[in-house]
């Protein structure tokens, strides 16, 4: 029963669950709206594309990737918080150069395929002989090891040091917090994050593609917003874990209005509609959410 | 709290159920043969493929709703939601996948590969063996053919030479956020290698931004220009010739549609051709025809007429251009009028 | 020791609205020292206090704390050794943080952060001990989100976090202004108490005459981005707000008109 579309929507989410982690880290709990990651998300295809294609392991490229997005969110970080430039504005800007800068990773083609190479997928095809099962396993478990990492680094000192400067960045300075190193900090993991997420999404498509990263960052808010919506609010890894539940809720939604049959041109306007449907239907009935 | 959560499962859950049961769209009424149609993003070349290839198929005497179903979606340009639409046809396994656009072709291919299912028709796609999908018009997936349009660079660039043998400096305005722009202007660079023709670069973005950046082509100094197929380019291409005629450059396109409008010398292909081939080959694949014995049609080479020149004269006698008699005798149209101003 | 030598701020300079916010202050405070300080609105006090902790950095002059120059350094490295506590209560802490998270920032502040778990089981009972000292019961309230405390509990928190690793100079902004007169009864007391077992130089700015001359050690009145007059020891002891209005006059040849500061 519509087994492939269902949990390639599933597969889709978990792999993009690293890019709405990184609005939550950078939106949330840094208060620093960022929107790099238009260019980041693509950069990590484009980077793990062109080393699979060079042989490397489909495994070692996750790692370069994470840098090669924290270089991304280092130059906006280092635009924000040296140059003076605001915050949202600088992330623009990276994300604009980053179409040249991901053009270049790709050796100047639009597209780069990776057919026929190894993926991570592939590893676990052993395992699961439909290939989305095997993308569900290998994503599910990379979800669930982001998770937990990014709950250890925020209940680190450091981690505890960024909460602050998201919160009360008067508060943090006065407590011996250098905001922009902080902030700094922050772009550089949540971007190599935003990476991660792309190089996931294109080895599971087979290819790398330029123009991935458009909309990225508003798919991705709008996954946290559903998240956040759907989860009860307690505690810092119930959050977390909202991030991947609204990640995944997102695209079942866009699967749903696909499934409806709802003409092409109204797929948008008609997830939007789905999505509203959802979180208003408990206050319909009356029910209270507790306020944040 | 916890209670919240189940209601709101249990109503999803409900939902689900109501859709499952009582959807007309998840079930064919009657067993037709279904075509999935899949674009990747909407743009004006697009629907005229689309409209071509739905043409096409009437003609062949297939008509949609009558008896056969045409299943047309559409990602607007979001890659996980393309590669959901391309598993719903699989899933669904319908009989032929008409996939549009270079992306849609590489997941197509990337989810059927080890199946060798639905059969695939692609349309456009700029080049099927630049994304390693297939190796020559016969060396490819069995279950796998199309129309490719790569745009005609190399021959744009000869035309150039042979219209004016004395131009030197080419003058190139396109968007550099548009990939197959980029790819267009690489290919004029490698066109140009080993020439004494050098490219005259020139961003615009947007459509307001043409008419300044084209003159600031002219100001540096260009013989002619160079119009490659770009959406911006397309959505302001009354400003851009109106450039080129105040300042005597002409424009070497490669949409004959263009040469009317303005431009004095084309070669290229027509849109709705590729769709109109496409469309033949998905009615001979719903026939019975296996796509392992219709090889890939390339549009401008072996679909359609294979020189789409195009001139016009009035714009060359206006920039003092001659034309020779025996182009003119090889052109497949001749446009006598200067465009409207 | 805090020694403040020749300090000057400008704002706007050379714009048509520029203000000389401190001229030439120079004034050294011994450690330990209570020091309220008093002045009318625009006098420079909050000035002068965001000169000392780094926010603003001075145009001139030098800074002094324990012999090592600070005016150049950045405001979140000072802190290690400055504590501060602002008027608004919601400025002190960060509300979507709890109770032990707060603290444990402020335990943090003097050592670089590493990427150790902010809060152990040691670290936990040593907030828990500290939070005992301000006899609120927070201690037993540790996991609840700051913004859910009343406005005398988080100022009375944030005055702790200030202190809590002993720093050389405590500085308070008018950080019982925003509180009701019971509560800020309770946070004064806690003021003076806390600050004498830390051991901290303090700065307490206030609008309250009668407090600032009752409060502390010494009393210092700012006026016109300048320290006017110094009170301690004897003098101050004998001082009663009306003669601290006469001093000014004397010294000024004005009338200290500022309602707010006559009638606190």
């Amino acid at each position: 029963m519509y087994l492939s579309f269902w949990l390639g929507a599933v597969v889709m989410g978990l792999g993009f669950t690293g890019l709405v982690l990184s609005a939550f880290l950078t939106f949330r709990v840094l208060n620093f709206p960022d929107l790099t990651v238009d260019g980041s998300y693509p950069l990590g295809g484009a980077v793990t594309a062109l080393l699979i294609v060079q042989g490397m392991s489909p495994w070692l490229t996750l790692p370069v990737v994470f840098l090669a997005g924290g270089l991304a969110g280092a130059a906006t970080g280092v635009m924000a918080t040296r140059l003076g430039i605001n915050g949202l504005l600088a992330g623009i800007l990276v994300a604009i150069g980053m179409y040249s800068v991901n053009l270049h990773v790709m050796g100047g083609v639009s597209n780069l395929p990776i057919f026929g190479n190894p993926t991570v997928m592939t590893a676990a095809g052993t395992l699961a002989a439909n290939t989305d099962l095997a993308a569900a396993m290998v994503f599910g478990a990379l979800t669930v090891v982001v998770i937990l990492l990014a709950y250890w680094f925020l209940c680190t000192e450091v981690g505890l040091a960024m909460r602050a400067v998201g919160d009360n960045e008067q508060m943090a300075r006065a407590q011996g917090i250098s905001t922009g190193a902080m902030k700094m900090v922050g772009l550089i993991i949540a971007n190599g994050l935003a990476a991660l997420a792309g190089a996931l999404q294109v080895q599971y498509m087979g290819f790398a593609d330029v123009n991935l990263g458009l909309g990225a960052i508003l798919a991705g808010i709008a996954a946290l917003i559903i998240g956040e919506a759907l989860m009860p609010v307690r505690g810092l890894l119930w959050a977390i874990v909202a991030v991947a539940v609204g990640s995944i809720v997102y695209r079942l939604v866009v699967a749903f209005a696909l499934y409806l049959g709802l003409p092409p041109n109204d797929i948008k306007l008609g997830t939007v509609a789905i999505v509203l449907l959802a979180l208003t239907l408990p206050r319909i009935r009356g029910i209270g959410k507790t306020a944040r | 709290m916890k209670r919240l959560c189940v209601l709101k499962s249990g109503l999803a859950v409900g939902i689900a159920a109501i859709v499952l049961t009582g959807s007309s769209f998840a079930q064919a009424p009657v067993k037709l043969p279904v075509i999935g149609l899949t674009e990747f993003a909407s743009f004006p070349a697009g629907d005229e493929v689309r409209n071509g290839l739905i043409k096409s198929l009437e003609q062949e005497g297939f008509v949609g709703g009558r008896n056969v179903r045409i299943d047309l979606q559409n990602a607007h340009g979001d890659f996980p939601t393309a590669t959901n639409i391309l598993q719903k046809f699989r899933d669904q396994k319908v009989d032929v996948m008409v996939v549009m656009g270079t992306p849609n072709l590489g997941l197509a291919y990337n989810i059927t590969k080890d199946i060798g299912y639905p059969k695939i028709v692609f349309a456009v796609v700029n080049s099927a063996y630049a994304i390693k999908v297939a190796q020559s018009r016969t060396d490819k997936p069995a279950h796998l053919t199309g129309v490719q349009n790569p745009a005609p660079v190399p021959d744009t660039i000869k035309l150039i030479r042979e219209t004016m043998p004395q131009a030197r400096r080419i003058g190139v305005p396109y968007n550099p956020g548009e990939a197959n722009s980029v790819d267009m202007v690489m290919r004029a660079r490698q066109a140009i290698k080993g020439t004494d023709l050098v490219l005259i670069e020139a961003s615009v973005t947007r459509t307001d931004e043409v008419q300044v950046g084209t003159q600031s082509l002219i100001a540096r100094g260009v013989d002619a220009l160079l119009m490659i197929n770009d959406g911006v380019l397309h959505a302001s291409s009354g400003s851009f010739m109106k450039v080129s005629l105040d300042s005597k450059k002409p424009v070497f396109c490669m949409e004959p549609g263009m040469v009317p409008r303005g431009a004095m010398a084309c070669v290229g292909f027509d849109w709705q051709e590729g769709g109109i081939e496409a469309g033949k080959m998905v009615a001979a694949i719903l026939r019975g025809k296996s796509p392992k014995d219709i090889p890939i049609g390339t549009l401008g080479e072996d679909v359609g007429p294979t020189s789409r020149l195009a001139y016009n004269v009035a714009v060359a006698e206006l920039m003092g251009v001659k034309i020779s008699e025996r182009a003119l005798k090889n052109a497949a149209a001749i446009s006598k009028e200067l465009p409207p101003k | 020791m805090i020694e403040i030598e020749g300090l000057i701020q400008v704002f706007n300079r050379r714009a048509a609205n520029e203000v000389v916010a401190l001229r030439n202050v120079s004034v050294t405070f011994q450690p330990g020292e209570f020091v309220t300080v008093v002045g009318a609105n625009g006098a420079g006090k909050s000035t002068f206090l965001n000169a000392l902790s780094g926010v603003y950095v001075s145009d001139e002059g030098a800074i002094r704390i324990d012999g090592l120059d600070v005016s150049k350094t950045p405001e979140h490295v000072r802190a290690r050794q400055i504590g501060r506590v602002f008027q608004n209560p919601l400025d002190g802490s960060a509300g979507s943080l709890s109770v032990e998270e707060n603290l444990t920032l402020a335990l943090l502040r003097s050592s670089p952060r590493t990427l150790r778990f902010a809060i152990t089981q040691r670290r936990r009972a040593e907030v828990r001990d500290e939070l005992s000292r301000l006899r609120m019961g927070l201690e037993d309230r540790l996991s609840v989100p700051v913004r859910l405390l009343s406005g005398g509990q988080r100022q009375a928190l944030a005055l702790l976090m200030a202190g809590v690793c002993r720093p050389k100079l405590l500085l308070l902004d008018e950080h019982l202004a925003a509180l009701d007169p019971i509560v800020a009864q309770v946070v004064l007391d806690l003021t003076c108490r806390l600050s004498k077992e830390w051991g901290s130089t303090t700065l307490m700015v206030t609008h309250n005459m009668e407090q600032a001359l009752r409060v502390g050690d010494r009393t210092l009145l700012m006026h016109a981005g300048q320290i006017l007059l110094d009170f301690h020891g004897e003098a101050r002891a004998r001082m009663t707000v009306r003669q601290l209005v006469e001093e000014f006059h004397r010294a000024r040849g004005e009338v200290l008109a500022d309602d707010r500061l006559l009638l606190a």
